[in-house]
């Protein structure tokens, strides 16, 4: 197969996936409890009137789709009907003029809030993961080069522990001991009121940064450890490596040189099969930290029923982890010339 | 005495045991919790006890609310053991099952399973366990539920892989053959190989859905009525143990949320290195041989003058199963001349392959070399360490081995393996020198120098041979180890690959050590043969005598159970039993059980290789000259 | 004539999508074979020349894209699931690596008795330990006692492939399928399962298709030799003949390239060896499938694939000069 062929099949694939979350998304919020503008608003003295005139504005007077009327309860309808006139259709429209629907909460549109928020996690994200790969690939290196003696031990088990840490109790401990020993703030993005030029507001916000990424990356990084380690114990049993120390290649040299390209494509693979974990702890820290992310969004979402809020960040995540994974597949014929022609 | 292997299980089983252990523990103190008071909110509050310190009376403090930590710890292992073990069983169930019929079925079915599973693997989890919680009832049931629904996917995927494997293995086509029906082939073979996979994942399972359930209980997503580990922590952080300096309320939850899962982890861990393959060779960790100290020639005789290389008396031994150590290799003794091909023939576990990987200082992790020298040059090579063996190594001594398969790194190209071995030399060199010489190695072995670009799975398993012996050139050694150079290959593509080295040696003078099993490429190629069993030399003769007038019975037996093309009407002659095991080797001929010619003395006594005519030795007590 | 056990007629098998470049991968491209009860036939050819295909369809273990293969005169094509497997009774395979083919987990007792109990044979589970330990015994596999309760982990090599013999024998078969039997067993070793074959086929005059890239094997053991190039038989007859004067240049180049085991025989050098490398089975050459690496072609080669043509009673080759190839 091709190249090109190859790269078709993987868009394919993946913005079938992405179809089916827009599905999952659409759906699942329509099987609420409840009538969702009545729950939505605040205010339980509202009219009849004034109820009616909100569901309308949020278009839920339509059908969800054609052939039901609603979902809760089930009601089925005619199959007749405009198609364009239906909640999916409307849903559908508003996805394509980047529209994430409106929040019940703020009144303001979700995408502008999710706009912020983004980067927020992204930031957040990045110094993390950098930090976890950097160190779990070198130590998990360390022990395979090694395996079977004490150092490797030792290293597996710290690995695990770390994977088996919760990150949101991870968090509260080093919150705890970061800011009653080394004095770093109790959470958020910035200080409130700081008064100062950029170079100030910038160490304001790496101050700030500090306990968080490095919680993501203790949690990450026993991933990365385990996976290297593994993949690397795997290719350190063929035959090439035998004949690099033949060459008179030192240990350091086989690994950096011929063992560690060999495992890239399985580290990247196992890696990338986990990046669901990636968003998981960081949804936990940002809550911990009342980091202003997606995550935090997410949980404030949930608390306040605020369904299109939740509805646009599930999405926000979902599609962001399926274009990572499409994004580390098309990765893999550069680590592997193998898998170049099928 | 244990080998690396025994060791390494025997780590993997403690770890599983403490993994097992901690669990136990936990549920013993689930099984506990009734005992030591009732479950809030029926327990009585000590109000005025908020945020105690551990005392003799509340051993782990208070929280928030005044409620024993303790108590409130073994109720909480009540709802994450429960919440753990159904939500995995579930998960592990229609993950186990879906794929094993995905990857036993095959066809429309697997791609069918396979694509619901991977589209159900790519959503993020803890979001997706979010929104379901959010928008079903909140309860114990649905929290268990949508855990088993979240982590299914991730068995799935592990087991059909894993059943794709196992379908492929030989005695799987056997049991078709045979006309076993697909689902009697599928419970009686495969399912037995794959249990073990599904039994660690099962046990991971566990740990994650340990740690869900307290996350989303911590998020306050669980059910609020019972008191879990995530829930206690939950309140530690809103309610202000963080700023009251109440460690206690913070500590005890979280470790016993990580012992648990930990536990379960190191299970579900230890459980899958187990069943990972058994050998796995560290190939990294070869190197110089712990040589003994003051253990020099035993042999009075002197190398010959004329002798590229020279091993004397060469004895080595490793770790094995038994107390004993296993000796591989008993007093050998060779010399290789310069400019010849010399055979070293046996079969398997004869230690002609730990000769040779002795010869670079590459025998692997625990190996000794109890005795005897070897002699490249001149130059002793026995008790050299790691460092100086490795400047030898390709300049004067390199190596080729079996190309077909692996000798060449999959993921760089050819020229770049050429280029790294040029680089040993030690005068530097510009990079058109280098280009140049791969070209040079390349043509020279009949590749097209345009195929420096390509990679190994590019070339066909002759064009990959040539490439390993154009690698092995590089630094233009005087001697050339090959071990079994053409197993493997076609046997048209083998004569040209012998044609080759043949040509190699006689216009680069090159001195080669050919190990082989084929007594044909033996005959083809070599002009003195050194004959291996069981650790020892049986006899060292030209081609010629050895073919003509083969002295040790061994050789006999061996060359009339080697089937020749132009007299296919003999029968082969076979050598009934199997070679001796080696911890320790027996004492006396090690041929002695299975020699048609043995006697008494043949059992007790070990034969010296003693030269019977000028250039044939024996090792026999029957052989006349 | 006598029906024959196994009759193969212009057996083709395509591998890959029918829509892929070059149509896919023709393992078998037009191959017919016969094999008589009591025959042993080797099958000789390197890596791509098709003869594990030919086996495995053979053995119903892979269906052909066209062709018929008729077992005892039944088209296996046509038969029923039931006939098959009852068909599986008549035919057995012996497949090449010892310490893959057999399940670690079973007892040697349990692999020799597995055929017996998949089809419903032997009887009571006392008199099926009967049958096997007479046919632990026939192999050579004595006390037979000893092996009952053994895993193949603890045997040798040579004793595994005895059991996978043993096993074969179970249901009485007319028609062995042995691939690659002994390439992974030491030499020594070698002779001792050859030699059980031949016996096995004389006392119980069983067909023996016996797949081999090597021909040393198949000259010790085999009457009649097929050689197979790129998914066609290039060469045939029987083993003796065929050896001592091959009519198709690459059955000579595979003779001539085979050393022999006395150093006095040596190849000479420039003797003529076929250039290049063997061409893919996904790109076939035109016309003679062996041109590009024949030391004798001719524009003729080139343009006009030579069919299977017979030379001599039971002789045939697949080259427009196999006359003047046989003189030498």
């Amino acid at each position: 197969m091709s190249g090109g062929r190859r790269l078709g099949r993987k868009l394919l694939g993946s913005t079938a996936t992405v179809l089916f979350v827009l599905a999952l998304n659409f759906f699942l919020f329509r099987v609420l409890p409840g009538d969702p503008a009545r729950a939505g608003l605040a205010d339980p003295r509202l009219s009849a009137e004034s109820v009616a005139k909100i569901r309308e504005r949020f278009g839920l007077d339509l059908p969800v789709v054609n052939g039901i009327e609603s979902l809760r309860p089930l009601r089925f309808g005619s199959l007749w009907t405009d198609p364009r006139e239906t909640q999916a259709a409307r849903y559908l429209s508003n996805l394509l003029r980047g529209e994430l629907g409106i929040s019940y909460h703020t009144n303001r549109p979700v995408a502008e809030l999710l706009g912020e928020r983004l980067w927020n996690t992204l930031l957040l994200l990045a110094a993390g993961q950098l930090l976890a790969l950097a160190a779990g690939v070198a130590l998990g290196a360390w022990a395979a080069a090694r395996s079977g003696s004490r150092g490797d031990r030792l290293a597996v088990l710290g690995g695990l522990t770390a994977w088996s840490l919760p990150s949101f109790w991870l968090a509260m401990i080093l919150l705890f001991l970061g800011s009653q020993f080394f004095g770093l703030p109790l959470g958020g993005r910035a200080t409130p009121a700081l008064d100062g030029g950029p170079l100030l507001r910038a160490l304001d916000l790496a101050r700030h940064l500090v306990l968080p990424t490095i919680t993501l990356a203790i949690v990450s990084f026993g991933e990365y450890l385990l996976v290297t380690r593994s993949a690397l114990v795997d290719v350190l049993s063929s035959d090439f490596v035998l004949v690099a120390r033949a060459k008179g290649l030192s240990s350091g040299e086989v690994v950096r040189r011929h063992a560690l390209p060999a495992a890239a494509l399985p580290i990247v693979t196992l890696a990338g099969l986990n990046l669901g974990l990636v968003v998981a702890g960081a949804v936990q820290v940002e809550m911990v930290f009342s980091w202003p992310g997606l995550g935090a969004a997410m949980l404030d979402a949930v608390a306040r029923r605020d369904y299109p809020v939740l509805q646009g960040v599930f999405l926000l995540l979902a599609v962001s982890v399926v274009l990572a994974n499409l994004a580390v597949e098309l990765l893999y014929p550069h680590l592997d010339p193998r898998t170049r022609r099928s | 005495m244990s080998t690396p292997t025994a060791q390494r299980l025997a780590a993997e089983r403690r770890q599983v045991r403490i993994g097992a252990a901690l669990l136990v523990v936990a549920a013993v103190a689930a099984l506990a919790a009734p005992l030591l008071g009732p479950a809030a909110p029926d327990r009585p509050l000590t109000t005025g006890d908020v945020f105690a310190p551990p005392s003799a009376r509340h051993w782990l403090g208070t929280d928030d609310a005044g409620t024993d930590v303790l108590i409130e710890l073994l109720w909480g292992a009540r709802v994450s053991l429960l919440v753990g073990l159904v939500a995995s069983v579930i998960s592990v169930a229609v993950g186990g099952g879906v794929g094993l019929v995905a990857g036993f079925a095959g066809g429309r079915t697997e791609s069918l399973l396979m694509r619901l599973t991977d589209v159900a693997l790519v959503l993020p989890a803890l979001p997706l366990a979010i929104v379901l919680v959010a928008v079903t009832r909140p309860g114990l049931a649905s929290l268990i539920l949508v855990i088993g629904l979240v982590t299914w996917p991730g068995t799935a995927r592990l087991v059909r892989s894993q059943t794709l494997a196992v379908k492929e293995r030989a005695f799987v086509r056997r049991a078709r053959s045979l006309g076993s029906s697909e689902t009697r082939t599928l419970m009686v073979h495969v399912l037995p190989q794959v249990l073990p996979l599904i039994a660690a994942n099962g046990a991971l399972v566990v740990s994650q859905a340990i740690l869900a359930e307290s996350t989303l209980s911590f998020l306050g997503l669980g059910d609020a009525e019972l008191p879990s580990w995530g829930r206690m922590l939950s309140f530690a952080l809103a309610r202000g143990a963080l700023s009251a300096g109440a460690w206690w309320a913070l500590v005890a939850p979280g470790a016993a949320i990580v012992a648990v899962v930990l536990g379960a982890t190191l299970v579900g861990f230890g459980l899958e290195q187990t069943t990972a393959a058994a050998t796995r060779r560290n190939l990294l960790a070869v190197g110089s041989p712990r040589a003994t100290h003051g253990r020099g020639r035993r042999d009075a005789e002197a190398g010959s003058a004329a002798a590229e290389l020279s091993v004397r008396d060469l004895t080595i031994e490793y770790p094995g199963p038994a107390a004993e150590p296993v000796r591989a290799v008993d007093g050998v003794s060779f010399d290789l001349r310069s400019g010849e091909i010399l055979g070293l023939v046996g079969e398997s576990g004869c230690g002609k392959t730990t000769v040779l990987m002795s010869l670079l200082g590459l025998l692997p992790e625990g190996a000794r070399v109890a005795a005897g020298s070897i002699r490249l040059g001149g130059r002793e090579l026995v008790g050299l360490g790691e460092r100086e063996l490795a400047a030898i190594r390709w300049r004067e001594i390199s190596l080729v081995y079996q190309g077909a398969m692996n000798a060449l790194n999959p993921v760089r190209t050819v020229g770049s393996q050429i280029r790294e071995a040029i680089l040993r030399q030690s005068e530097l060199q510009t990079a058109e020198l280098v280009a140049l010489r791969v070209r040079e190695l390349l043509e020279r072995v009949g590749i097209a120098a345009s195929r420096a670009g390509s990679f190994p799975h590019e070339l066909s398993g002759g064009m990959r041979q040539r490439a390993v012996i154009a690698m092995a050139l590089a630094c233009s050694p005087r001697v050339l180890l090959a071990d079994e150079p053409t197993t493997a290959l076609d046997v048209l593509v083998q004569a040209q690959i012998l044609d080759l080295l043949r040509e190699l040696r006689d216009e680069l003078g090159l001195s080669v050590v050919l190990v082989t099993h084929d007594l044909g490429v033996v005959a083809e190629m070599c002009d003195r043969v050194v004959v291996m069993y069981g650790g020892t030399v049986a006899e060292t003769a030209s081609v010629d005598d050895l073919f003509h007038r083969p002295r040790h019975p061994y050789t006999q037996a061996l060359l009339a159970a080697f089937p020749d093309l132009d007299r296919p009407a003999e029968v082969l002659r076979t050598i009934p039993g199997a070679p001796p095991r080696l911890d320790p080797p027996p004492p006396g001929c090690r041929f002695a059980a299975r020699c048609a010619l043995a006697v008494e003395r043949c059992r007790h006594e070990a034969p010296e290789l003693r030269a019977l005519v000028p250039g044939q030795r024996v090792s026999c007590h029957l052989a006349e000259p | 004539m006598s029906a024959p056990l196994l009759a193969i007629r212009d057996l083709v098998k395509v591998y890959g999508a029918p829509g892929a470049p070059g149509g896919g991968v023709r393992a078998l491209d037009g191959v017919s074979l016969r094999l008589d009860s009591g025959e042993m036939v080797a099958l000789v050819g390197e890596s791509g020349s098709g003869k594990s295909t030919l086996l495995a369809v053979a053995a119903a273990l892979e269906p052909a894209t066209a062709g018929r293969v008729e077992l005892e005169g039944r088209d296996l094509a046509t038969c029923s699931r039931s006939e098959l497997r009852a068909l599986r009774r008549r035919v057995q395979v012996v497949f090449q690596d010892p310490y893959e083919s057999l399940d670690p987990r079973q007892t040697i007792g349990d692999i020799v008795a597995e055929p017996l109990v998949v089809h419903g044979l032997g009887g009571a589970p006392d008199e099926r330990t009967a049958r096997v330990r007479e046919l632990l015994a026939e192999v050579g596999l004595e006390p037979p006692e000893f092996f009952l309760a053994r895993r193949p982990a603890e045997l040798s090599g040579g004793q595994r492939q005895r059991v996978a013999i043993a096993s074969a024998l179970a249901t009485g078969p007319a028609l062995l399928l042995a691939d690659e039997p002994v390439s992974m067993l030491d030499v020594s070793v070698r002779a001792e399962i050859l030699n059980l074959l031949a016996r096995l086929r004389r006392t119980h005059r069983i067909a023996v298709l016996l797949v081999t890239h090597d021909l040393a094997t198949a000259a010790a053991v085999a009457e009649r030799v097929a050689v197979m190039y790129l998914g066609r038989i290039v060469e045939e007859g029987p083993t003796r003949a065929v050896l001592a004067a091959p009519a198709h240049p690459y059955t000579r180049a595979l003779v001539a390239a085979n050393p022999a085991a006395d150093p006095s025989r040596r190849r000479a050098r420039d003797e003529t060896l076929p250039r290049a490398e063997r061409a893919d089975a996904a790109a076939l050459p035109s016309g003679c499938r062996f041109h590009p690496r024949c030391p004798r072609a001719e524009e003729r080669c080139r343009a006009d694939e030579p069919a299977l043509r017979p030379l001599a009673p039971g002789r045939a080759a697949a080259c427009h000069f196999a006359e003047e190839v046989a003189r030498g």
